[in-house]
């Protein structure tokens, strides 16, 4: 896996979901996150996300920005970029301030990018998971 | 305050003639203090913590990485350092602290570099390194908000708190792994079965895993580990010293302990 130069980490990679790995439930990250892995449930980071072409998703995601290769069943919000490859496959509503799909990204869904809109609810989406964070870490 | 801690084994002969330069040498630096022996019959864990409690303020181990894993308990928390003056083979722990072995290690002491690094505790065990499930039947809970479950067969998986890598390890991965960063990774990776890695270390040449062997690494605070099969425990190797059986909370206890390192150290 990891001689492969789309899933090779960036020096700011904080979590590898790799193909041998099922997750389930609400998954918050902090920084860039490759998943190539099936993911149920939901998937926030205030990073960048890159989903690989292996990659299963059954769950809203919600990225700064995020390069999807592989499947995703839910809604996908960016604050930036949203990129679809010839091998993603989307099953619901994205919303990103830009969106680039190539030729062979399959896409069934709404999708909004009306800047301001766009970068506010993924903005607020990723303050309310940075607060969830916190509170449960104060909890702690 | 020092205390020095010898390991049971270099009560043997070959050690002696080292044993007496390392004394000397401790005296020379003005570092000298008591001794205590690890045996059969005593408790080295004990030992240290009434040590620190009446004040000692350095523990050094004098042997190998089976003594530390025993001793850290009386330590972690505390305002004592750990220093280690390695001897025998087993060295994993001196290694990553930069300590050379036998009379160099002295120096090392006597400079007195100390640094504070996290350390991980499974149930009430406190480990350095790691602590590995070699079985795929399991389900990881981590930080209460998400599970982890191996879907390929032969996987081992692992929360590190530090793991030495390769030299041609490439750079983006060498931000995992500090024992200084507050948080531990959990990892899946194949079942370290190889042929070739048994080979090797048939002949004392153990190998560190190539990191491409890692499918997962997940940075996390808290995770707890427990068997998917009904009625079945899996062993859980502690820092390769101690094994324990599941189900296991494992957590991050951030800058809880104090080290002498020296310059070679590998954080």
């Amino acid at each position: 896996m990891f001689n492969n130069p789309d899933t090779t980490p960036s020096s700011d990679t904080e979590t590898i979901i790799g193909s041998t790995v099922k997750v389930e439930g609400d998954f918050i990250g902090q920084g860039n996150i490759i998943v190539e892995g099936e993911v149920i449930g939901s998937l926030k980071t205030d990073g960048d996300l890159r989903i690989g072409s292996r990659a299963t998703i059954r769950a809203d995601v919600t990225a700064a920005s995020a390069v999807v290769a592989g499947t995703v069943h839910g809604n996908i919000t960016t604050q930036e970029q949203l990129e679809l490859l010839d091998t993603a496959v989307v099953d619901g509503d994205i919303m990103a301030a830009r969106v680039s799909m190539v030729p062979g990204a399959v896409f069934n869904g709404k999708c909004s990018m009306e800047q301001k809109s766009s970068k506010n609810v993924a903005a607020s989406a990723l303050k309310a998971a940075n607060e969830e964070i916190k509170e449960k870490e104060e909890d702690k | 305050m020092y205390l020095y801690l010898y390991d049971a084994f270099i009560s043997d002969k070959k050690y002696e003639k080292t044993i007496t330069r390392i004394e000397h040498r401790l005296t020379d630096l003005g570092i000298n203090g008591r001794i205590a022996r690890s045996t059969l019959l005593t408790n080295p864990k004990s030992i240290v913590r009434d040590a620190v409690q009446r004040g000692v303020k350095t523990v050094v181990v004098v042997g190998g990485d089976s003594l530390i894993h025993k001793i850290i308990t009386g330590i972690v928390g505390t305002e004592a350092a750990l220093g280690v003056i390695p001897l025998g083979d087993e060295q994993t722990l001196a290694t990553i602290l930069g300590i050379p072995k036998n009379e160099a290690a002295c120096d090392v002491l006597s400079a007195r570099k100390i640094e504070n690094i996290d350390v991980g505790k499974v149930n009430t065990t406190y480990f350095l390194t790691a602590a590995s499930v070699l079985s795929d039947a399991i389900k990881v809970t981590c930080d209460d908000n998400y599970s982890i479950r191996p879907v390929k067969k032969k996987s081992q998986t692992s929360v590190y708190n530090f793991r030495e890598l390769p030299e041609d390890t490439p750079a983006s991965y060498k931000r995992f792994f500090s024992p200084q960063d507050g948080v531990l990774e959990a990892t899946i990776e194949p079942l370290s079965f190889s042929l070739t890695d048994n080979i090797f270390k048939s002949i004392g040449k153990d190998r560190a895993p190539k990191v491409d062997r890692i499918d997962s690494i997940f940075p996390i605070k808290k995770v707890y580990i427990e068997s998917t099969e009904p009625g079945k425990a899996f062993p859980v190797i502690v820092d390769g010293q101690q094994m324990l059986e599941t189900p296991v909370s494992i957590e991050v206890e951030p800058k809880k302990l104090k080290v002498i390192v020296g310059k070679g150290r590998l954080f």
